[in-house]
């Protein structure tokens, strides 16, 4: 009959549009996931020797308990003697922003006591970090190219 | 009365078949929308896929970045572990490792350990791992035997030290140590070294005292007040006095004070002072170094690379 046929196909093209839907993972909307900034930021820059950071790193480096926000990604220099780190950081309530940001803070702060008069090239970069916020989301870069990074941040929200 | 209508059922209704004005227009169409249908299915089913293999693609590299690969080597075997444990728990006393090393776990870890043969194995292969890719738990359990190993054991030291906590091969609340750190710095942190009541102390210092003195004479002077200090508070630990660690010759070029002689004048002296004291021992890590055959430091020539920690724990495990 004319209107199963219609019903059918109506059904498939809803289909097909949820299907289409799910397999896409793009970072470049306006609620990004942290692994999708994360991928772009890969793209643009070579981070491929950095380490990946997990809750405990997050706990001891941030004092962030990973329940109290809704995702992140952290990642630390190669080795103790370099400075480079990146964190992207997503709260749970617009009004957990501020404390993550002084926690980042603090955070700045403890890196720069490590490398001050000892590593005078990363204590640099440490103080010329940046810390970008942009709706829930709070980046904290250390790194020589800090500028793209955020950048890329940016880009994604869009 | 008798029923004369037939019963309306369904399976006895005759179907109806559906009109179809242009059959090769109607097939067009079907095939149009099978197509895409599959089409939109195999991309999902694709991307799924993609993101699975990506996340088993870092496990397994976190994995072997904390167990035994420089970052960015490739992994000899591509076995998919699962995530490793997190043994950072909060550790505040140091821990007896006698009741743990008894147990079959620790037993298994440390014959991963005993078995790094250091100049016969590649720079990518670790404790008892195989190239073939054999010992899939090995890594995972070469790790965490360390910290067994270790769990009485505090380190004491600079910025070579601080990268036992940092590769997390030993708990950090069992290294205290920092970038910089000079002897008689070190002697401010007597109180948190004796707070940790460990079995054993291994004391790593020189490299920032050859930059900074002429003579070993004041280091010398600096170090025997750091491990009386120690010795008062901790009177049954045995202390560890491990050498200076050798740099690149390089080295001296931006930095003239830092050269092997010097180092080694300063190892010396520490020697010395070792010899005359009591439950102190000199170890000579710089045998490590020289027997290896590749260079083991950093870009900069003075610090090492992650693969050093492991060869360095493996030589001091006898003492513990």
């Amino acid at each position: 009959m004319k209107n199963k046929g219609s019903f059918l196909a109506f059904c498939l093209i809803i289909t097909m549009v949820l299907v289409a839907g799910c397999s896409d993972d793009r970072a470049t909307t306006k609620n990004p996931t942290v692994e999708g900034i994360w991928k772009e930021i890969e793209q643009a820059v070579d981070v491929s020797d950095m380490r990946k950071g997990y809750d405990e790193d997050l706990k001891e480096l941030y004092d962030i308990d990973a329940n109290d926000i809704e995702e992140y990604i952290l990642y630390t220099a190669p080795s103790n003697i370099e400075a480079d780190e990146i964190a992207i950081i997503k709260v749970k309530a617009k009004d957990d922003l501020k404390e993550v940001e002084n926690k980042i803070g603090r955070r700045v702060e403890a890196l720069g006591t490590s490398f001050k008069d000892y590593i005078p090239e990363e204590y640099y970069l440490i103080e010329k970090h940046i810390v970008n916020t942009k709706q829930n989301y709070v980046l904290f870069v250390v790194s020589e190219r800090a500028d793209e990074i955020a950048d890329v941040f940016d880009s994604c929200f869009k | 009365m008798i029923l004369a209508r037939r019963s309306k059922s369904i399976f006895s209704r005759r179907k109806r078949s559906i009109r179809i004005a242009n059959q090769g227009r109607f097939v067009f169409f079907v095939c149009l929308v099978a197509a895409l249908v599959l089409f939109f299915c195999f991309r999902t089913i694709y991307a799924v896929r993609k993101k699975v293999e990506e996340y088993n693609r870092e496990l397994e590299a976190s994995i072997n970045m904390e167990i035994g690969d420089l970052p960015g080597t490739k992994v000899e075997n591509g076995s998919s572990v699962g995530k490793l444990p997190s043994h950072q728990g909060q550790n505040g006393p140091v821990k007896s490792a006698e009741k743990i090393i008894q147990e079959g776990d620790a037993g298994k870890g440390n014959e991963e350990i005993a078995e790094v043969n250091d100049n016969e194995e590649s720079a990518e292969v670790m404790d008892g791992e195989k190239i073939t890719g054999v010992e899939k738990e090995t890594p995972i359990k070469g790790k965490a035997s360390y910290k067994e190993l270790f769990a009485d054991t505090v380190f004491l030291g600079d910025s070579i030290t601080e990268s036992l906590g940092y590769y997390k091969f030993i708990d950090k609340s069992n290294v205290i140590a920092d970038k910089g750190l000079t002897v008689s710095d070190a002697i401010k942190r007597v109180e948190e070294v004796a707070n940790l009541k460990p079995k054993n102390i291994f004391i790593m210092f020189g490299m920032n005292d050859v930059l900074s003195l002429d003579k070993s004479e004041g280091f010398i002077k600096n170090y025997t007040k750091l491990v009386d200090e120690l010795q008062a508070r901790l009177p049954d630990t045995h202390i560890y006095v491990q050498s200076i660690l050798y740099v690149d010759p390089k080295v001296r070029q931006k930095k003239p004070r830092l050269t092997n002689d010097r180092i080694d004048e300063f190892n010396n002296a520490l020697q010395s002072m070792s010899s005359g004291m009591k439950n102190v021992d000199y170890i000579d890590l710089n045998t490590i170094v020289k027997n290896y055959n590749e260079d083991l430091h950093e870009k900069d020539g003075i610090h090492y690379v992650y693969k050093f920690y492991k060869l360095w724990l493996n030589y001091i495990k006898e003492y513990v």
